[in-house]
C-alpha cells in the first residue's frame, strides 16, 4: 500500500484525475471534507489531503510514502527527499514583483515582502544585493501598495492580480510546476509500486 | 537477582550486541574528548552535515566546539604512526536537530579502519555494517555507491568543476527533470545529456544494475569505481545489494566506496558511511581509511 499526501486545492484534485487516469483512483475526493483519509486497496493507494506547504514535511518524515507538492515548497524548505518526476500541472512562476516604474538604483536597501524568504533571500545573495527581508502569509501585493515593501518576491500565475493593482513582474526568478517527490528511505523498500506509479504518470503527461 | 541482561531495554542491548559485534572483529573502543578548537570545524566545514555548532571560550580564550562529528577528531588524532588502526565510538554529538531551530545531543556510534587499508579491511568494515544492519532483526536494505564513478562520468563529459554541484543536487535527488535542465544551462548537447542522465539516475538491485554501470562506463575512472562495486557485492555475496549512484559525497573527503543503510519503517537512513582517503590526505596524514557512522537517535527512537 503506498500512502500518498496531495495538496489540498484544485492542485490536489488535479493531480488525483491524473492518477485515476493510469490506475489509481483513491473515490471522490469531495468527500474529504470530513474524511481525512480515501483509500483504494485494489489499486494499493491511500490518498491523505493535507495543506499544500505540508505535503514535503509528511514525506520527509515518512508518513506518506510519495506526495505532490509544487517546486516553490520544495525550493523554499528544502526537504531531504527525492524529487523523481515533473507532472508539469500547475504552471506559474517565481517573481519579484513591485510598482510598474519601479526601477532598483542600488542607492538604498531594497525591501522585500515575501512569503518565501529562503528563496527571496537566496535569489538576492546571488546577485549581491543588500535587501530587507519582510515575511508575509497572505496579500502579498499588498506590500508595495501600502509602503511596506519596495518589491515582492511571489508567484504569479496569470499576472491579473499583479495587473489590477498596478503591479508588474520586474524578474522572472524560476519557472514552477507540480513535482512527485518520495520519501528516501519508502524509495528503497517499495522502489517497484513508486516506480511503475513514475512511469505511468510520465507517460500520460505532457 | 533478575538476569542482568533482562534489565536492558531493546535499544540497549543492540548497542552491546554492536559493541560485541565490533570487538570480535577485533576493533577497540575509542574515547573522544566532548570539544575541539571551532577552527578545526570551520576548516572541514564541507564534511559536516551543518555549519551550526555549539561554541564557547575556553580558559585560556580559545573558541572551543562540542564535537559535531567524532570521524573528524578520530582522522586527525588517530591517523600517524604507520600501521593499522582499528577502532569504535559511542559518543554524543551535538548538532542541530531534524527542524533546525534546536540543539540536539544525539548518540552516534560508529566503526573506523585507519592506515596500511587493503582490500581486505575495505571488505571487513562492508561487512560489519551489513551486519550491524542485519542484527536489528528488521527488514533492511544496504546501498553502495563509488565517488569515482559520477565523477568519471563528468570527467568523461568534461564538465568544469564549477557546474558540477547543481548536477550533483540533482543526482543526489534522483531528479532527472532537473539534471536535463542544468546540463542544459551549462551547454551540454543532446547527447551528452542522455549519457548523463541515463547513467546517473541507474540504481536498484547490484544483480540487475551492476551489469549496466558496467557497460556504462566511458573511461577508466568509472572502470576502476564498477570493479571495486562488484568486488564489494561478490565480497558480501549478497545479489538483494542496491547499488544507487544518489548517495553523495564530497570529493575532498571521500575517495572510493560510499554506502547507506536503511531500516524499514524509519523515515532516514541508519547508517552511512565510505572510504576516506582525501580527508586523511586533507589532514596531512599518509594513511588510508574506511568506517561509518550509526545513528542511534534514528536506529532506537521513534
Amino acid at each position: 500500500m503506498l500512502n500518498i499526501a496531495l495538496p489540498k486545492g484544485r492542485l490536489g484534485e488535479k493531480v488525483h484525475d491524473l492518477l485515476a487516469s493510469v490506475g489509481y483512483a483513491g473515490g471522490d475526493l469531495s468527500d474529504m471534507g470530513r474524511r481525512l483519509v480515501i483509500e483504494n486497496e485494489s489499486a494499493g493507494v491511500r490518498y491523505f489531503l493535507v495543506k499544500p506547504s505540508d505535503v514535503a514535511i509528511y514525506v520527509e518524515h515518512g508518513a506518506a510514502n510519495i506526495g505532490i507538492v509544487g517546486k516553490d515548497i520544495l525550493e523554499e524548505d528544502r526537504p531531504d527527499v527525492y524529487e523523481l518526476l515533473d507532472l508539469k500541472l500547475g504552471r506559474c512562476r517565481m517573481c519579484v514583483a513591485g510598482p510598474r516604474d519601479f526601477t532598483d538604483d542600488g542607492s538604498k536597501v531594497l525591501r522585500v515582502a515575501s512569503k518565501f524568504t529562503n528563496i527571496a533571500s537566496r535569489y538576492y545573495t546571488s546577485i549581491g544585493r543588500e535587501v530587507d527581508i519582510i515575511k508575509l502569509n497572505g496579500s502579498i501585493e499588498l506590500a508595495p501598495l501600502l509602503g511596506l515593501s519596495d518589491v515582492i518576491v511571489d508567484i504569479v500565475e496569470s499576472g491579473n492580480t499583479l495587473r489590477e493593482n498596478d503591479l508588474a513582474v520586474l524578474e522572472e526568478i524560476m519557472p514552477i510546476s507540480a513535482r512527485l517527490i518520495a520519501n528516501k528511505v519508502s524509495y528503497q523498500f517499495q522502489s517497484q509500486e513508486i516506480c511503475t506509479l513514475r512511469d505511468r504518470l510520465s507517460e500520460v503527461i505532457a | 537477582m533478575k538476569n542482568l541482561l533482562d534489565v536492558l531495554s531493546p535499544d540497549e542491548l543492540t548497542v552491546l550486541r554492536l559493541r560485541a559485534l565490533f570487538e570480535e572483529s577485533g576493533y577497540r573502543r575509542y574515547h573522544a574528548s566532548r570539544f575541539e578548537e571551532y577552527r578545526f570545524y570551520l576548516e572541514n566545514q564541507s564534511f559536516l552535515r551543518s555549519e551550526t555548532l555549539i561554541t564557547f571560550n575556553d580558559l585560556d580564550g580559545r573558541l572551543m566546539a562540542l564535537k559535531p562529528d567524532v570521524t573528524l577528531s578520530i582522522a586527525k588524532n588517530a591517523g600517524s604512526g604507520g600501521g593499522l588502526k582499528k577502532l569504535y565510538y559511542i559518543e554524543n554529538v551535538y548538532r542541530p536537530n531534524s527542524t533546525g531551530r534546536n540543539f540536539a545531543e544525539i548518540c552516534q556510534m560508529g566503526l573506523e579502519c585507519i592506515g596500511n587499508v587493503g582490500k581486505t579491511e575495505i571488505l571487513e568494515v562492508l561487512r560489519l555494517a551489513y551486519e550491524s544492519l542485519k542484527l536489528t532483526e528488521k527488514q533492511f536494505r544496504f546501498a553502495l555507491s563509488h565517488v569515482g564513478y559520477i565523477s568519471g562520468l563528468m570527467r568523461s563529459l568534461r564538465i568544469a568543476p564549477q557546474h558540477r554541484t547543481s548536477l550533483y543536487d540533482c543526482v543526489a535527488s534522483k531528479n532527472p527533470h532537473g539534471l536535463r535542465q542544468a546540463a542544459e544551462q551549462i551547454g551540454l548537447s543532446a547527447d551528452q545529456i542522455s549519457v548523463l542522465t541515463e547513467t546517473s539516475m541507474l540504481s536498484g538491485p547490484a544483480s540487475d544494475v551492476l551489469k549496466d554501470a558496467e557497460r556504462l562506463c566511458r573511461n577508466s575512472e568509472m572502470e576502476r569505481a564498477a570493479a571495486q562495486l562488484r568486488q564489494a557485492v561478490e565480497g558480501l555475496g549478497d545479489p538483494n545489494i542496491l547499488i544507487d549512484f544518489s548517495i553523495r559525497g564530497d570529493e575532498d573527503y571521500y575517495s572510493g566506496l560510499m554506502f547507506t543503510g536503511y531500516l524499514e519503517g524509519k523515515s532516514r537512513f541508519v547508517l552511512s558511511g565510505g572510504q576516506y582517503d582525501n580527508m586523511m590526505k586533507k589532514m596531512m596524514q599518509e594513511s588510508r581509511a574506511i568506517g561509518f557512522a550509526i545513528y542511534l537517535d534514528e536506529l532506537c527512537g521513534r
